[in-house]
């Protein structure tokens, strides 16, 4: 069981109370304020402890029989090997994101195991199983994910909505006092442009230098006001010279530190503990006392002094945007509300803000607990070896339909895939003795294509290209890292070694393999084995990049066609944070400097 | 005392403060705590707010045995013995702290039969494990009280819920985004404001920035204008007021998103701006005509919209009021916006005015209903709802089932009733004696038979894998179902104490085989 969240309590509750034998959880959060009333093996005692430790602890009250182990660990450490997934009868995911979704995906293909995926999204969702060779995996298809996108203009000096002030804040402003200062010197599209453009985007460029020179002031007792004066008054002002921007916009209002920090005298801040503090529209003096007073002084300090430690043991270490890190999201909504104030924006709650720039999808108690149980009917026919009966469960908005909860068989793997219908290999092999150079003759290119066991090499042919999960690593004109131990190039046990061939002889042979590694201790030199299905497909002509997430060119939708609308239409289940607002940074009409 | 904002946080997200604050008036009764019981209750109480009195209160006199602890999350070994509503209420209590479980140790049967007025205090009863009489007996109490009823089962691997609840009104459908354009009937302000837009006159880029919603207003102006004020009526002339709509675009342009989204959106066009059927049924409905001082809010809004059809809205809902996100320069798409805001604004206060009028009538004060109900009343007027329950009783003497021929899902229903028959024939559920489970599928089989031949329905066979499944269970509770259908209940049992989204009309019948389930009105 990967994930011990709200799918993943009752989830466990189930399984532990319909007799599994033995059960694995794993899970790297631990327990905050706001999971207690949907995540009912957790309360007010366990803030801060291990989702995984507790979730066991508890279910072990109500069946002290239950084989149950946890795991307080991220899915991705490599002691999580394909021999480790291997040991399963099947894998069930109670997961929040995309990228341990995949990951563990990728694993269960790679060991041959089933897969029971999930996710819910406020009265909807769904229940999927997926099996090498059998039902499609995780990644055999793209998924239809609705992506808002915004010309980074927009975003960067002409906002109008809210939201366009928020994505400010959270994606430019965030990330360039707090985020890792390689993030935000993007590509600049050379490509023609009117001169209006390429001057707002020599501008820009200059502002997001300035910013990044701020930023070394970071800690000084008036940080707080040098960001404020640079961002609500100084940028806005460089904005206002560049006339050609407001033929069609309305122009924005500078703000200016002194009158607004005269006007806050006697001001009184609202509970950071109330409602209204979460729910209600700040007003300007508390906008700028939570910039100032709780970020410059708490979070935008809090935030240094972290960043600051964290910097101490890794230097290259950076905050990213946490909606449910309440200074962070204080901050946000601050910012936004203030530069919303400069475009003549409506400002929002911090409620509305945390949605809009955390992208949240509410998870509710009801319909986890279905999706829990309907996870538990699937695994029944799983480990009854009835996977063929297995099919994929919808849990539907109700209402005037007739189902509410529906299902439909699955799909076969998709031939092109780049997860499950790749050759998938755990090779055992010393990494502290074995070379490169042993890999790509011994393990890949010897042997018999097709044939062979144990032992025997892939017998690929052709023009070899070895990518570790750092990047390329070897290819035809790349050969610098032959004689290197492949501890030495980083690879170690759980490391995955992605091979291709170009065979020019017989294209039928042209093939992907992965290699899992198994670092084999006492093996000698370069001993190694393969265990794997050596029947492997051939490679399609376009692989379809698993890992590119980032779809080029997710316009803005249409308004929606209630014609191309049929009632009944399966509800799709996003996945979370990591649908979340992108900025278009291939607009025809815009440059990316974000 | 406040509800905590974080830990309600995404409770609050779906449902609203307001909705989250209905909730903390309900009180919910759960009559006998069975594992699907207790599953519901325990969804419900991760999710409610302290009130006063307490908001769950557990009638059950039975003694929590080895058996139910192996089945029921909430009772484990130490409870064995005691009372289990008393296990149960501590149990919820201790899974959030500020959910208080009262417990009743009496026979539910007892309470029925000699003080029915029990029931009359909560806003909703959850009811398992209860023999048909005692079933119907509450039933009937419930109706004559109009306080809500669910009734919820898990046996074997079949799942049952019934919702019955006189009358339940919704505002937030929540049935999708509405859009509300009035193509083909734009108000003055707005007829003004695209008749003063020279499209002619743009240069390309202005002209790629034109909103869809003006080109398909002066699109539709113009075809009116050359086909005697009708609309694009058939295939033919909606394909050629398309070719209309295209015919916007500039030129020099090259960027045309303005123009697809015109194309795409043509259909809202020429489909006439009317009221919709449902929400007609509901201006009619006679309740909206009888005010009186007892009158729920919702029939007095609904009064109040009526008598604006009627008069200033010429025959059409308040203007919602809302756009959605399109191809638009900020200067024109802020002022559509605050074109349409206005409309609805100012439709909004006629319906204020309206309802202000109905209460000084019926002796209200003006200020008992307030202007952000009216304004999302206004808001979601086209997706109004009404959902008026079957009785129990009504089920139970005249059975619609007639209409499910030939549906196997429908089996189960019977086959759930067949067994409480046979409880009722031979003092136990069929299947709990080992050695006549032969014996006990021919009776189950026998009693769908009787039961459907009362109902006046056509004889159908139920397949024999079904009986003996049925039979197998042995009226067990298996704790994976009872978990699948706590989960449905406390869902439905969410939106009717919200009154957002539509809940199941009326009862779900849930197969743990093929994980599906089938929704009926018998
Ligand atoms: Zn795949």
């Amino acid at each position: 069981m990967v994930g011990a969240g709200g799918i993943g309590c009752e989830l466990l509750k189930n399984l532990v109370m319909s007799g599994f034998g033995h059960i694995e959880v794993v899970d790297l959060d631990t327990i905050d304020l706001s999971n207690l009333n949907r995540q009912f093996l957790f309360q007010s005692q366990h803030i801060k402890k291990s989702k995984a430790n507790v979730a066991r602890e508890s279910a072990l009250r109500f069946n002290p029989a239950a084989d149950v182990k946890s795991h307080h660990a991220s899915i991705f450490e490599d002691r999580f090997d394909i021999g480790w997934f291997r040991s399963f009868d099947v894998v069930l995911n109670a997961l929040d994101n995309v990228a341990a979704r995949r990951h563990v995906n990728m694993m269960c293909m790679a060991a041959n195991v089933p897969l029971i995926e999930s996710g819910t999204a406020g009265y909807h969702g769904q229940v999927s199983i997926h099996k090498r060779g059998v039902a499609a995996c995780y990644d055999c298809f793209p998924k239809p994910v609705e992506r808002k996108t915004y010309p980074v203009c927009t975003i960067r000096s002409t906002p109008s909505e809210p939201i366009h002030c928020i994505v400010w804040a959270k994606n430019y402003l965030y990330s360039s006092l707090f985020g890792n200062p390689e993030d935000d010197t993007g590509e600049i599209d050379n490509a023609q442009r009117s001169e209006t453009e390429a001057n707002e985007i020599k501008e820009l460029k200059v502002e997001a230098e300035a910013l990044k020179k701020l930023r070394e002031n970071m800690g000084h007792a008036d940080y707080g006001k040098m960001v404020f004066e640079k961002v609500f008054n100084r940028d806005i002002q460089r904005l206002l010279g560049m006339d050609d921007l407001w033929k069609t916009h309305a122009r924005p209002t500078p703000l200016d530190f002194d009158a607004v920090r005269a006007a806050m005298a006697g001001f009184v801040p609202a509970d950071p503990a109330s409602l209204a503090f979460d729910q209600t529209v700040w007003d300007l003096s508390m906008t700028v006392h939570v910039f100032l007073e709780r970020l410059a002084a708490a979070s935008a300090k809090a935030l240094s002094e972290r960043l600051l430690e964290h910097r101490k043991a890794d230097a290259a270490c950076a905050l990213s945007f946490d909606k449910d890190d309440e200074p962070s999201l204080n901050f946000v909504t601050a910012a936004a509300n203030l530069r919303a104030r400069c475009f003549h924006i409506a400002a929002r709650s911090r409620f509305d803000v945390k949605q809009m720039a955390g992208n949240i999808i509410p998870a509710i108690a009801t319909t986890n607990a279905i999706v829990a149980g309907m996870i538990v009917m699937l695994a029944f026919k799983v480990l009854a070896g009835a996977i063929g009966a297995c099919k994929n469960t919808f849990v539907q908005y109700g209402g005037e339909r007739t189902h509410l909860l529906s299902s439909e068989p699955f799909a076969p793997p998709s031939a092109d895939c780049s997860v499950c219908s790749v050759g998938s290999f755990v090779l055992r092999i010393n990494t502290a003795t074995a070379t490169l150079r042993d890999v790509v003759d011994k393990v890949v290119a010897s042997g018999t294509f097709g044939a062979g066991s144990g032992r025997d090499g892939l017998g690929l042919c052709g023009e070899i290209t070895v990518q570790s999960n750092a990047g390329l690593i070897h290819d035809v004109e790349f050969d610098d890292n032959l004689g290197m131990r492949l501890d030495e190039l980083g690879i170690r046990h759980g490391s995955k070694l992605s091979i291709t061939n170009e065979d020019d002889a017989d294209a039928s042979r042209n093939v992907a393999v992965a290699l899992f590694i198994e670092h084999w201790d006492t093996a000698a030199g370069a001993e190694f084995e393969l265990v794997g299905d050596r029947s492997i497909k051939p490679r399609p002509n376009h692989t379809h990049a698993a890992a590119g997430a980032h779809a080029a060119g997710a316009k803005r939708p249409v308004v929606d066609d209630a014609a191309a609308d049929p009632k009944g239409k399966r509800p799709r289940v996003d996945d979370g944070i990591d649908a979340a607002i992108v900025l278009d940074d291939d607009a025809d009409d815009d440059v990316a400097v974000l | 005392m406040e509800p905590q904002p974080l830990k309600y946080d995404r409770q609050l997200r779906l449902w609203h403060a307001h909705g989250q604050q209905r909730r903390h008036l309900a009180r919910i009764c759960l009559v006998n705590a069975a594992a699907v019981g207790a599953e519901a209750v325990k969804n419900l109480a991760s999710a409610l707010s302290p009130s006063s009195p307490p908001p769950f209160t557990v009638v059950d006199d039975a003694l929590v045995s080895g058996a139910h602890a192996g089945r029921n999350f909430f009772l484990d070994r130490s409870s064995i013995g005691k009372p289990r509503a008393e296990a149960l209420a501590a149990l919820l209590a201790e899974l959030n702290d500020e959910v208080s479980g009262s417990a009743v140790v009496r026979s539910p049967a007892d309470i029925i039969a000699s003080s029915p007025d029990f029931f009359r205090q909560f806003s909703l009863v959850i009811a398992t494990e209860l023999p048909e009489n005692d079933l119907r007996a509450l039933a009937r109490i419930c109706w004559d009280a109009d306080v809500a009823l669910v009734v919820a089962r898990a046996y074997g691997f079949t799942g049952y819920a019934r919702i019955v609840r006189r009358e339940h009104t919704i505002i937030e459908a929540h049935r999708g985004p509405i859009s509300d354009f009035r193509f083909d009937c734009p108000f003055p302000a707005l007829a003004s404001h695209v008749a003063s837009i020279d499209h002619t006159a743009l240069d390309s880029m202005a002209s790629s920035h034109l909103p869809f919603v003006v080109i398909l207003i002066k699109a539709l102006a113009q075809w009116r204008a050359s086909h005697n004020g009708a609309l694009p009526a058939n295939r033919n002339e909606q394909a050629e007021f398309k070719q209309l709509v295209s015919s916007f675009k500039h030129p020099q342009s090259v960027d045309d998103e303005n123009i697809v989204e015109a194309v795409a959106n043509a259909y809202r066009a020429y489909t006439p701006t009317k009221i919709p059927a449902d929400v007609a049924a509901i201006l009619a409905d006679p309740a909206a005509d009888s005010l009186s001082p007892e009158t729920p809010d919702f029939w007095l809004l609904v009064a109040a919209l009526k008598r604006f059809v009627a008069h200033e809205g010429n025959g059409l809902l308040p203007v919602a009021g809302s756009l959605p996100d399109m191809k638009s320069d900020t200067d024109s798409f802020v002022k559509l916006q605050q074109i349409y805001r206005a409309k609805a604004r100012e439709d909004t206060a006629l319906v204020r005015a309206h309802l202000d009028h109905i209460l000084v009538a019926v002796g209200r004060s003006t200020d008992s209903i307030s202007d952000e109900l009216v304004d999302r009343f206004c808001k979601n007027s086209s997706a109004l709802a009404v959902i008026r329950y079957r009785s129990l009783e009504d089920e139970y003497t005249a059975n619609r089932g007639a209409q499910y021929a030939g549906d196997d899902h429908s089996n189960f229903y019977w086959m759930l009733r067949a067994a409480d028959r046979f409880r009722t024939l031979h003092g136990r559920l069929p299947g709990t004696d080992a050695a006549l489970l032969v014996e006990d599928a021919d009776k189950v089989a026998a009693v769908v038979a009787d039961l459907r031949s009362e109902n006046g329905l056509p004889s159908t066979v139920v397949p024999d894998s079904h009986i003996t499944e049925l039979v197998r269970a042995g009226g067990c509770e298996l704790h994976n179902i009872a978990a699948i259908m706590g989960g449905i209940v406390s869902q439905e049992v969410i939106k009717l104490l919200t009154h957002q989204y539509v809940p199941a009309n009326h009862t779900v019948v849930f197969n743990g085989v093929p994980s599906s389930s089938s929704v009926y009105q018998f």
